[in-house]
């Protein structure tokens, strides 16, 4: 396990990442820029049989952070150091008779940024081909949304992926594929068991900590494409293995580690609870596209995946009345399993260029099940509840059908009409049967909900100019039963976009709007339902507009804004307080609107120099409400509520609705200058400032100035 | 199963018809560099110069005219377009079924014909440029997120808020999570509507490719997460919320389901309500669900995710 801090100094209040060392940086890069000047070869030129084009930055970054440099750690994350910013570089065969006929490299961030990628491609026409991902991400992982990040640790997460195409564009292809997802991560976990009035472990101050997942997925990929009489045949079979080795004890626990306030801290604590797990997976496709005018697609997928674990916990912690320790020793085995089986088939026809025509049917069954049996060894044994072995088992089962019909009809050239028509149906099964050791179940039935959606969607297409493309369409559909109260139930949604291109000119616009009404579908409300609404109300509007000008030399600008405007208004219990009717009987709001500005100028100053600036901008007014940390001066709020708003200022009880609102601020303005000092090597200097602003508490707030200096090489 | 397959064969070979290419009124790559002389001297970097230089099926071998068809009477009038496939400025169906000659046999485009795209006219070389490329990978006409943040405005908007997946920063891209040349309809939700998310090999929301921990299968799953998807929660692009969840703070998120009203989960008999004298939600401890319900994605051994 590796619970990195970052090396820091503070100074006068700030805190800075690490010392820059800024003489050094530019004493080595100025040694480097003299060093390149003196190589004498073209940015893109031919060597031997190939062609070669290439372009490396290199260069050092420093971070200043002041604020909650944690909540800068989770959301950017840059950092001091040195790197490689960007790279790439190309080879290409002249005349496709080498061993090798391209080579593609590409990469950046490597060496010191939180975010690095690198791609890798080398290919010889028709004998094989190599695609090779990697991926870097790091983090700091917020565990808490709203907690002032105090539990936060690092996470880090690596992304490999290698695909080999042997024979590639011949009829038969071999395809073989590995990927590995490894993450070293916090995750939350708790000690937690059910200790049936235990008081040496309190049911409400249980043991929660952060633990250490480390996770690790591996995935091995085989399989073929044939071309036969002009059919496709796809086929693909694949393992994919998981595991994830968390062992934890109290003296192993970071610090920081214990997560909920005023919880129990055991005297001694141990865990193991490692989970194995295999997906393996069948995919075939089959495909044919008859010369544009009718093509049919068919594939089946199978994936039957199962998850093995074991859970084993040893707890102590003294009985505060008695003093008298007890332990407790738990075992939880047992393996989840799940498969999945979906077919589709879609048949698109094309009669000619007018019309268009296109039908898929797909179906999908997916079954969840598992065993989990539970034994627990306790000392001294507790005589309320002498306790005895468990298996508790669950069942999901979700089957779905679906058919979706879409027409498109050009009715001129500048005009056109689409419409599309979607029918689902679903049904859910469920059934959680706590059974004893014997294996008798206790007798929960199965339970099933089905639920049908039909919607439809009808649009238009409009050219009026060559340079203009306008697009309209509405959706309107309904779903006999949501899921949830938050499902798709009643909904409609409108979209509007709007193109205008003309040479290096692009003005664009679009508008977005959606809507959804859930209601429960049973009625009357039975007598415990303390909520005054049955379901809840979701409004969405979204505007934004961009305009560009982007000639080749020597300027360029964009500009955009967006509105994302967003309420919700359902009867959820955000203060299900016991006794307190006016209260709970409220409608609950939700409010968000934010505009969003960004823009960004280039200046090529007579081929010698680039300048590049930009700002960015997000607001969410929330309405003009949440502007705290003042508390609402409301005649009628409840006294049990104020300790809660004092606490949280952006919660508002008006006397009739209770609005939660966040509004906040985040602006990053940027420059970055280049200087050509040859044609192989610029100078590079640049400056990003990041500031995150919540009006409704300061404990997250921070700003950061990123600065870097880099050379940019091509050989 | 059969019966699956032999429809889909029977389907297929239907309309089967060859595509044949060639014949009198080609010319040959070498006349058509004599006037594209610049094109020409880009085009070995360029991925389709392969089907010059190595020894592809017969349809394909025609360098220059494969895509753009026989120049035989091109030279004679050079500005009337209707003597060339210029493809640019062609009606969409024929720029796409220009494209898919080739290109139809790659799994990744089995839906195109049907994808939101080629419904509003968004075709193969609004996206790509084949001699004009800035990615000689995939040949796209702009880097991939600029590309796609031309149309899709609100979802630029969406990357640059403060909490956001790294598509600015370059560590992914916006084709981790999409297939712009169409998708599957999805597993989760109604199953229409795909809004072009690809899926894993496993037929998973394409979430589970990174976040691996929480594809499962878990003994006690949170069944919104795999019957509603991971959107039920979060909003992937970008919001102004920590862990990209859809509200701020984490309980009204989960309050906004667990009401107890009746006729909602998977028992009908409502999704259970904390209200209770021991959720003191007043209490700043009860206001982060998560950190007692800590493994709210599922878990192997408590029904309520506690551990």
């Amino acid at each position: 396990m590796s619970w990195k801090q970052p090396h820091r100094h503070r100074r006068n209040g700030r805190d800075r990442l690490a010392a820059p060392r800024w003489a050094a940086a530019l004493g080595l890069c100025l040694s480097l820029s003299l060093l390149f000047c003196l190589q004498g070869q073209e940015m893109d030129h031919r060597t031997g049989d190939y062609r070669v084009t290439d372009s490396f930055e290199f260069g050092y970054r420093s971070a200043f952070v002041s604020g909650d440099r944690d909540m800068y750690r989770s959301s950017v994350n840059y950092n001091n150091g040195f790197r490689l910013f960007d790279g790439s570089l190309r080879l290409t065969s002249n005349d496709g008779h080498g061993l090798i006929d391209e080579i593609n490299l590409t990469t950046f961030g490597a060496g010191g940024d939180p975010y690095q990628a690198s791609s890798l491609r080398v290919e010889k026409n028709r004998f094989f081909r190599l695609d090779m991902g990697f991926r870097i991400i790091n983090y700091r992982n917020n565990l808490l949304s709203i907690s002032g990040g105090e539990h936060g640790f690092n996470t880090e997460h690596i992304l490999e992926n290698y695909d080999l195409t042997l024979l590639p564009r011949r009829r038969v292809e071999l395809v073989l594929g590995y990927g590995r997802s490894n993450q070293n991560g916090p995750s939350l976990t708790s000690q937690n068991i059910d200790a049936r009035g235990e008081p040496a472990f309190p049911r409400d101050r249980f043991f929660v900590y952060a633990s250490n997942l480390h996770q690790v997925n591996n995935e091995w990929r085989g399989g073929a494409n044939v071309t036969l009489a002009g059919i496709k045949f796809s086929f693909l079979q694949g393992l994919n293995y998981y595991k994830q080795d968390p062992v934890n004890s109290l003296d192993a626990l970071p610090a920081g580690g214990q997560t909920l306030a005023g919880g129990l801290i055991p005297a001694a604590f141990r865990r193991s609870d490692p989970i194995h797990g295999s997906t393996p997976f069948s995919r075939l496709n089959i495909h044919s596209d008859a010369n544009g005018w009718f093509s049919v697609n068919g594939r089946f997928v199978y994936a039957g995946g199962s998850n093995h674990f074991v859970q084993d916990q040893n707890i102590a912690n003294p009985n505060p009345v008695t003093g008298i320790l007890v332990t407790r020793q738990d075992f939880v085995l047992g393996d989840a399993k799940r498969t999945q089986g979906t077919g589709d088939l879609t048949l698109s026809f094309q009669p000619g260029e007018r019309w268009a025509f296109s039908n898929t049917s797909s179906i999908n069954q997916t079954r969840i099940t598992g065993a989990s049996s539970f034994v627990e060894i306790r000392a001294p044994a507790n005589p309320l509840d002498p306790g005895a072995d468990q298996l508790f088992f669950d069942l999901l089962s979700v089957r779905l059908i679906t058919n979706a019909t879409d027409a498109n009809f050009r009715l001129t050239p500048k005009i056109g009409l689409y419409a599309q028509y979607n029918y689902s149906i679903r049904r859910i099964q469920s059934r959680e049967l706590p059974e004893d050791i014997s294996g008798i179940p206790t007798g929960v039935p199965l339970y099933s909900f089905n639920n049908v959606e039909n919607s439809g969607v009808a649009g238009i297409r409009l050219r009026p100019l060559p340079t203009l493309s306008l697009l309209g369409d509405f959706e309107y559909g309904d779903d006999s039963r949501p899921f949830t109260p938050i499902s798709q139930n009643r909904f409609h949604g409108a979209t509007a976009k709007g193109q205008w291109k003309w040479k290096s000119w692009l003005a664009s616009a679009s508008f977005k709007e959606s809507h959804n009404r859930t209601q429960a579908p049973f009625s009357p409300l039975p007598a415990f339902e303390l909520a005054p609404t049955t379901g809840s109300d979701y409004e969405s509007r979204q505007y934004s507009a961009n305009v560009g000008w982007s000639p080749n030399k020597p300027y360029g600008f964009d500009a955009s804004y967006a509105k994302l405007h967003l309420d919700t208004a359902s009867g959820i219990l955000n203060f299900p307080v016991p006794g307190l009717p006016e209260v709970s009987g409220r409608r609950s709001l939700y409010l968000s609107n934010i505009h969003y500005g960004r823009l960004t100028f280039r200046w090529e100053i007579r081929q010698r120099a680039t300048l590049f600036v930009g700002y960015s901008i997000v607001k969410d007014t929330a309405g003009g409400e949440g502007q705290g940390p003042v508390i609402p001066v409301v005649s009628s709020i409840p006294a049990p509520l104020t300790p809660f708003v004092r606490n949280y200022p952006n919660f508002v009880f008006n006397g009739a609705d209770l609005i939660n609102a966040y509004p906040l601020t985040y602006e990053s303005p940027q420059a970055r200058l280049s200087f050509r000092l040859n044609k192989r090597l610029d100078w590079n200097v640049g400056w990003q400032y990041y500031g995150y602003h919540e009006k409704f508490t300061s404990l997250q707030n921070y700003h950061a100035n990123i600065s870097y200096t880099s050379f940019r090489w091509s050989f | 199963m059969w019966r699956f397959y032999a429809l889909v064969l029977l389907c297929a070979l239907a309309p089967l018809r060859a595509q044949k290419l060639g014949g009198p009124g080609y010319l040959g790559d070498n006349t058509c560099q004599l006037c594209h002389p610049t094109i020409w001297a880009d085009f070995s970097r360029n991925p389709h110069y392969k089907i010059i230089v190595s020894a592809a099926p017969a349809r394909q071998t025609f360098g220059c005219e494969s895509c753009h068809g026989p120049g035989g009477e091109h030279p004679k009038k050079p500005t009337d377009h209707s003597l060339i496939n210029r493809i640019e400025g062609r009606p969409p169906k024929v720029v796409l079924d220009t494209c898919l000659r080739c290109h139809a046999k790659d799994f990744s485009k089995a839906n195109i014909r049907r994808s939101v795209h080629t419904t509003h006219d968004v075709v193969c070389t609004n996206c790509h440029s084949v001699h004009r490329a800035q990615t000689p990978k995939f040949l796209l006409a702009k880097q991939q997120r600029d590309l796609c943040y031309t149309c899709h405005l609100e979802t630029k908007a969406q990357f640059d808020m403060p909490f956001h997946h790294r598509v600015n920063e370059g560590a992914i891209n916006c084709t981790d999570c999409h297939n712009p040349h169409g998708a599957f309809n999805p597993t989760w939700r109604a199953g229409v509507r795909p809004r072009m998310v690809t899926e894993s090999f496993g037929n998973d929301e394409a979430c589970v490719k990174c976040h691996v921990d929480i594809r499962g299968p878990f003994v006690y799953e949170h069944p919104p997460v795999r019957i509603e998807g991971c959107e039920s929660c979060h909003s992937p692009h970008g919001t102004t919320n920590p862990r990209l969840l859809k509200r701020p703070a984490v309980f009204t998120l989960c309050l906004e389901c667990h009401t107890s009203v009746l006729g909602f989960g998977k028992t009908g008999f409502g999704l259970q309500s904390p209200v209770t004298s021991f959720h003191r939600i007043e209490q700043p401890q009860f206001q982060n669900c998560v950190t007692c319900h800590v493994r709210i994605h599922g878990s192997n051994v408590d029904a309520r995710f506690e551990r």
